[in-house]
């Protein structure tokens, strides 16, 4: 092949500057120490810099990836009008068919389910949805597919307001969110963030009198009942285990004596300790679990857990709902002493009407800021709220007509305060208390300005990476890299000299190829595709390997150096193609199934066979050809 | 320098030799994998939650388990003292496995680890972003989502390549391909069920890829009986298939010696996160390499005779 080599060289020289020119951001942003990048990130040009470089995969860099799923049992339930018990028990039939089956369709299993209990699905959807049941069920799916868009859309402008560089939201499927936040370690405040329905609600408290009536309608529930029995025992020998340790049990105060005549004295002996009187606990089991704080109930934190499994039993859910109320908790537990000095941790518990007067859609503008003096949370944390003309209006209305009642504020779910009103507040604003600290009460501004979730997301999958585990496998991966690359390259000068030679710039260029393209595809490189990276240092030294010894055996079969490279390059052209396509079908397998670091690898390893294929065909061969002009070689060094 | 002279080992005949170490090797990793009950699966198929932490000082590993066996989430005290609780590659660093349970706790993986942070106190740093290496939480709908997937994926590989290979050569020389593709994943899921090893997401990607890895070894070799029938009428097939075999040798080896050295430094080397994913490559370098010459070449020469 004596043709002329230039338009070669002219390829060969094109591919290399284009490759040395997308890898140069990636090197530039390498040796900019911290104080240029800060420098860079003022002057706005660090965010064009990292667009053009290398990604490095949440396993690389550390950080957190989500996958969110909406919740359709929830979302199908709040759509539904004149819910009643059968239709609740509908949907948690449907709820307990997809946990033990988690493979099927919720349409379908919801389908199935209404024709099972002859649920009459007009009935609880508006004419909007369709006259007939299918009708309806169509529209449902309309309603959730529609969903997962505002979904999408709302924490999209979470994360935005939150701050973090790059962050990734996709959908995935119809169902899915995919949420990746580069660098982030507080994975309690992401998800907090992501996961809040930012549901907010303002709901009246119930009166003592009703609460107190409600608590002995569910004492008497317990005490019928074996099997919540039995669950109040195990929690009161645990406080007896306790008692013999020397904590005292003789301040004992009944709850019916906070809810009595004589409600004041309760107020005053909110130091009160655990409530476990055997007789107590005889009459009224489930009251003897909650502790009397001022006008309120609260549940030492021990009890919760047994608190909230006894009032989510079925039977007492159907009471609550009978008399249209809801337990709703705090957030967090509150330290109380005793007068004995000992510290207890208590949540507080309420009973609320359960249809909220007052919905967070009025709302339009929510800030974090410290309550100034004056106010009733001097120097805490809050969240001043203001509501639109309509939510002004009926603000209003509620808060004159029951001054002098306790009112809730409820945000997905918990209870933030619940203040008493004392007078009437017409202008709209409001302030909610009750946060830990200014990160939450400024995320929380975040959820309510962002607008409320159509449905509860659920988190089906969560990984976090700390950084020093991701930094360490940058450093192992590189080394392990470079090592391999140096032993590759040391033995193919031994073994094949100047042609190994040749195959070894080869192999240092193929690198770089497949560096520079990950650069321009703004792929992502990960810990799998730096395992791809070396695996192609390995397998693109094979088509060199097969040309090699195929252009020794035309030798040793006495061809000149000429006729040996065209032959040994002509007879490995085929044996490169096919060996390699099936390596390709294996990774583009890779890539559709994949998600995350498998897709990473399987970009790495398609984008390595390509590129080896093209320089060993192409690349060497045009530096074999130039040698062999230029000399006229009668001995090839191979 | 050349390692690999001219040679002529007579490789179709030792296939006895071959049926019999392949044989022993699957059926030991079945007897296992029927031991164990199927293949040990991570918490990306089966669902589940896995952190790591990072410790200061060297932690003794018992006194961590029993630490675990009380930790108080929310009222409800847990014991997590029979999760698999292992070294992560380090004497400072452990890693924790906790099967999925019915109604989980939210952030239980978060709260155990505070629980570890003080119950560990002297030992841990400061900051949590050096004390907690990762935390991975999969649901079981993912979980069984993603064995499917993963099923799929290498069902779909395989048919695909069949379909490549039965175009590209013959018939008979796809099934010799298959067969040797499906023996190479048997004999490292064996291999891994023997060891102990868990199947996760990165070694279905090493499986596939030791696929692609193996086929290769194994095209090249077709490639040369394919262009060694039609220059050497005289030889029968058998002696066809041994000349191609030696032929191609002396790259089988090498190749195979370049891609083992950097598989094995990734081993070595790579770090904890990659090096279940480094041996299953190297099982697969050695396996696929061996599964070309004494698989498929006497399953190709097998069917040939029965087709003649």
């Amino acid at each position: 092949m004596s043709k002329n080599l230039t338009p070669r060289y002219i390829i060969i020289g094109v591919v290399l500057a284009w490759a040395l020119l997308t890898l140069w951001p990636s090197v530039k942003y390498q040796m900019l120490s911290p104080d240029d990048k800060e420098e860079m990130r003022e002057l706005g040009t660090l965010e064009d810099l990292e667009n053009d470089i290398i990604k490095q995969g949440l396993d690389l860099k550390g950080g957190i990836y989500i996958v969110l799923e909406v919740d359709l049992p929830t979302l199908i339930s709040t759509l539904a009008i004149n819910k009643d018990t059968k239709f609740e028990r509908t949907i948690s039939e449907v709820r307990n068919s997809l946990k033990e089956n988690t493979q099927q369709d919720f349409f379908t299993v919801f389908a199935n389910s209404v024709s099972d209990n002859n649920l009459r699905l007009p009935r609880y959807y508006d004419v909007d949805y369709g006259a007939k049941p299918d009708d309806i069920l169509l529209s449902l799916k309309d309603q959730a597919d529609d969903a997962i868009n505002r979904v999408l859309e709302i924490l999209q402008n979470r994360v935005d307001q939150f701050g973090v560089s790059e962050p990734t939201i996709q959908k995935q499927g119809n169902r899915r969110i995919i949420v990746e936040l580069a660098g982030i370690q507080d994975s309690d405040r992401a998800r907090a963030l992501l996961q809040s329905t930012a549901q907010l609600e303002f709901c009246l408290v119930k009166s003592p009198e009703v609460t107190n009536d409600i608590l002995s309608q569910i004492d008497n529930l317990v005490k019928g009942n074996e099997q919540l029995e039995s669950l109040v025992t195990s929690i009161n020998e645990d406080y007896e285990d306790e008692n013999d340790l020397g904590i005292s049990d003789d301040k004992t105060v009944s709850i019916s004596e906070l809810f009595g005549e004589d409600a004041e004295t309760a107020k005053d002996s909110s130091d009160s300790s655990v409530v476990v009187d055997q007789n107590i606990f005889q009459e009224r089991p489930f009251s003897s679990l909650l502790r009397a704080l001022g006008n309120n109930i609260a549940v030492p934190e021990k009890n919760l857990y047994i608190v909230k499994k006894i009032i989510n039993k079925q039977e007492i859910q159907d009471k609550l709902s009978l008399g249209n109320g809801q337990f709703l908790f705090a957030p967090d537990a509150e330290n109380f002493s005793t007068n004995e000095g000992i510290d207890e941790k208590l949540v507080y518990m309420y009973y609320l009407e359960k249809d909220a007067d007052l919905t967070g859609g009025v709302i339009e503008e929510a800030n974090a800021t410290i309550g100034g003096q004056g106010s009733s949370a001097v120097g805490q944390s809050i969240v001043l709220l203001d509501m639109n003309s309509e939510g002004a209006r009926t603000w209003s209305r509620i808060t004159g007509a029951n001054i002098g009642r306790q009112i809730a504020i409820v945000l997905d779910k918990k209870v933030h305060m619940a203040p008493s009103i004392r007078t009437k507040i017409s202008d709209g604003g409001t302030m909610i208390e009750g946060f830990a600290g200014m990160d939450e009460a400024k995320d929380i501004a975040i959820v309510l300005r962002a607008g409320a979730l159509p449905a509860p997301v659920n988190i089906i999958e969560e990984r976090i990476v700390g950084p020093s585990l991701g930094a360490d496998s940058v450093k192992r991966g590189t080394n392990s890299v470079l090592l391999g690359l140096g032993l590759i390259i040391i033995f193919m000068f031994v073994y094949y000299k100047l042609s190994g030679s040749i195959a070894n710039f080869a192999l240092i260029w193929n690198i770089l190829l497949v560096l520079s393209v990950l650069a321009s595809l703004g792929a992502t490189l990960t810990l799998p595709g730096i395992a791809a990276l070396i695996l192609t240092v390995g397998m693109s030294i094979d088509a060199n390997v097969i040309i090699f010894e195929r252009i020794r055996e035309e030798l040793r079969k006495g061809k000149s150096v000429r006729a040996a490279i065209d032959g040994g390059y002509n007879r490995a052209l085929t044996t490169i193609v096919d060996a390699n396509v099936t390596t390709l079908i294996a990774a583009l397998v890779l890539y559709q199934f994949g998600t995350g670091p498998i897709r990473g690898f399987a970009t790495v390893l398609f984008w390595g066979i390509v590129i080896s294929m093209f320089t060993a065909i192409f690349v060497t061969r045009t530096i074999f050809n130039s040698f062999i002009d230029r000399k006229n070689l009668k001995k090839l060094s191979i | 320098m050349r390692i690999i002279k001219d040679t002529n080992i007579q490789f179709m005949s030792q296939y006895k030799l071959g049926a019999f170490l392949s044989g022993t090797v699957i059926i030991l990793g079945i007897v296992s994998l029927i031991l164990a009950g199927g293949p040990l699966l991570s918490i990306d198929f089966k669902g589940g939650t896995l952190f790591a932490v990072h410790f200061e000082k060297p932690v003794d590993i018992n006194e961590f388990r029993s630490t675990m066996s009380n930790v108080n989430i929310e009222g409800e005290s847990f014991d997590f003292s029979k999760a698999e609780i292992k070294l992560f590659g380090s004497p400072k660093d452990i890693s924790v496995r906790i099967p999925h349970m019915d109604e989980e706790p939210e952030n239980f993986a978060q709260k155990i680890i505070a629980h570890l942070r003080t119950s560990f106190s002297g030992k841990v740093s400061e900051s949590d972003s050096d004390f907690i290496l990762s935390i991975e939480k999969v649901g079981p709908k993912i979980g069984a989502e993603l064995s499917n997937k993963a099923v799929l994926a290498i069902v779909s590989a395989l048919a695909l390549i069949l379909f490549y290979i039965s175009i590209r050569f013959e018939f008979n020389f796809a099934l010799g391909a298959i067969a040797a593709l499906a023996h190479d994943v048997f004999v490292t899921l064996g291999i891994f069920s023997i060891m102990g090893y868990e199947i996760s997401l990165p070694i279905i990607a090493a499986f596939l890829t030791i696929v692609g890895y193996s086929l290769n070894d194994t095209i090249v070799i077709f490639d040369r009986i394919r262009e060694n029938v039609k220059s050497m009428k005289r030889l029968t097939y058998l002696e066809v298939i041994d000349k191609s075999i030696n032929d191609s040798l002396s790259r089988t080896i090498v190749t195979s010696v370049t891609t083992f050295i950097v598989v094995f430094i990734l081993w070595l080397f790579g770090g904890e996160v990659i090096n279940l994913f480094a041996f299953a490559m190297m099982v697969g370098v050695i396996v696929g390499t061996y599964s070309s010459i004494f698989v498929a070449c006497p399953l190709v020469l097998r069917l040939h005779s029965k087709s003649q």
